[in-house]
């Protein structure tokens, strides 16, 4: 529940506070004294109000010893703050030897609608404040994933894409391994190595050198063989390969 | 309001940032295999010998090239060999076998080689379909339409 004083001051009692309707962050705290004033002004319309029926009303009934500074002060309280939010006119008058006059139109809201309301009303702000951050995260990690998959296909997809083999080794020759690329069904391993040794001179280099000899056939084609070797160093890596390609 | 512009000025940004960064990956070229191997190749029927140290790159744009140098010799006369091939490449298909055209060969002075020498998959006009397989540190076997075509290594010669 509140008051709203010239259309445009909203009392709230229950916090003492006058605030501006024009401008909401604009409050001012009132003294219980002059909120009780205030109050008892509201209370009796534009009447005017003698200092007796202020002091007793606002004072004595409170167990508090009444005296015109006070009223005066409380008075004087209330002009400030009317000013202090804008009020141009006196709102508060002084009726000369009889008392005061709140001068002034006085509206009284039952604010538990309206603050309900606007309660839901913020809530439902929040809340859909809540979902479009909601949304905007989602579409920014929803963005960042698709970035992120669309930049590993771009850089995957220009790998050349390469079959792991791992050959068997079919003899050892010195320091040498001999692998079989592919099943060798009708060629034995005899034939292998001298295959190797009629084209090749690898055989002899295995004495002093490591190497890895690939060995290749077409068995449908058997006029096609492929000797392959590669220099072993001591990382295990493969250098200086030759191919020997033999089309009978 | 403002803060809605400002979200979506943001999102744009990162959009055209995105689609900025893609282009930039899907245009650059660069390297993306290379490969040396030395050729020894007898042909026993025809009395016909290739020896050539060959050097294979590769490029992100789908094309590379390679190098052959070396000697041809064909009933006692020898040849020389030395030109540059320039080739496109493609897996459509994604299935690991690459379709490979020769776009250019550029013979140098003294390449005086015969003219239709098939020393490799590539020498053609026709297209030709490899394979690349690794079997060991730094060594491949690559095959042609299946076929065993050569084993190719990561160190050597030019790639030194």
């Amino acid at each position: 529940m509140f008051y709203i004083i010239n259309d445009w001051i909203r009392f709230t009692p229950d916090s003492k506070q006058l605030s501006s309707l024009k401008d909401e962050e604009i409050e001012i705290s009132l003294s219980n004294q002059s909120a009780r004033l205030l109050m008892e002004f509201i209370q009796h319309g534009d009447a005017v109000l003698s200092r007796e029926h202020l002091l007793k009303n606002v004072w004595e009934n409170f167990g508090l010893t009444p005296s015109n500074n006070n009223l005066y002060s409380a008075t004087s309280e209330l002009r400030r703050a009317f000013i202090s939010l804008g009020e141009n006119e006196k709102l508060i008058v002084t009726i000369h030897k009889v008392g005061f006059q709140l001068a002034t139109n006085v509206t009284l809201i039952e604010s538990d609608f309206i603050e309900s309301e606007g309660v839901e009303q913020k809530k439902e702000t929040k809340n859909k404040a809540i979902n479009n951050s909601r949304v905007y995260f989602i579409f920014t990690v929803l963005l960042l994933s698709l970035s992120a998959m669309s930049l590993t296909y771009f850089k995957w997809d220009k790998k050349i894409k390469m079959k792991e083999y791992t050959a068997p080794v079919i003899e050892k020759v010195g320091k040498c391994n001999v692998y079989a690329l592919g099943n060798l069904i009708k060629t034995t391993k005899e034939q292998v190595l001298e295959n190797i040794s009629i084209h090749t001179d690898i055989i002899d280099s295995c004495k002093s050198q490591r190497y890895d000899i690939f060995y290749a056939v077409n068995e449908n084609m058997s006029n096609y063989i492929l000797i392959g070797h590669c220099e072993v160093n001591k990382n295990n890596n493969h250098e200086n390969c030759v191919t020997t390609r033999v089309i009978k | 309001m403002i803060r809605n512009a400002k979200i979506i000025i943001a999102i744009s940004f990162m959009v055209i940032s995105l689609g900025l960064i893609l282009t930039y990956y899907k245009t650059k070229r660069e390297l993306v295999g290379s490969c040396h191997f030395y050729l020894h190749e007898t042909k026993t029927l025809t009395k016909e010998t290739i020896r050539l140290s060959v050097n294979y790159f590769l490029y992100s744009d789908n094309t590379g090239f390679k190098t052959e140098i070396g000697s041809f010799i064909s009933h006692d006369k020898r040849y020389t060999i030395d030109r540059d091939i320039i080739f496109t490449y493609s897996d459509m298909d994604h299935d690991g076998v690459y379709t490979v055209s020769v776009s250019k060969e550029n013979r140098r002075r003294n390449d005086n080689s015969p003219r239709g020498l098939v020393s490799s998959s590539s020498k053609s006009k026709n297209k030709n379909y490899i394979s690349f397989n690794k079997i060991g540190n730094d060594v491949y076997y690559i095959q042609e339409r299946s076929l065993p075509y050569v084993i190719c290594g990561k160190k050597a010669g030019l790639l030194n």
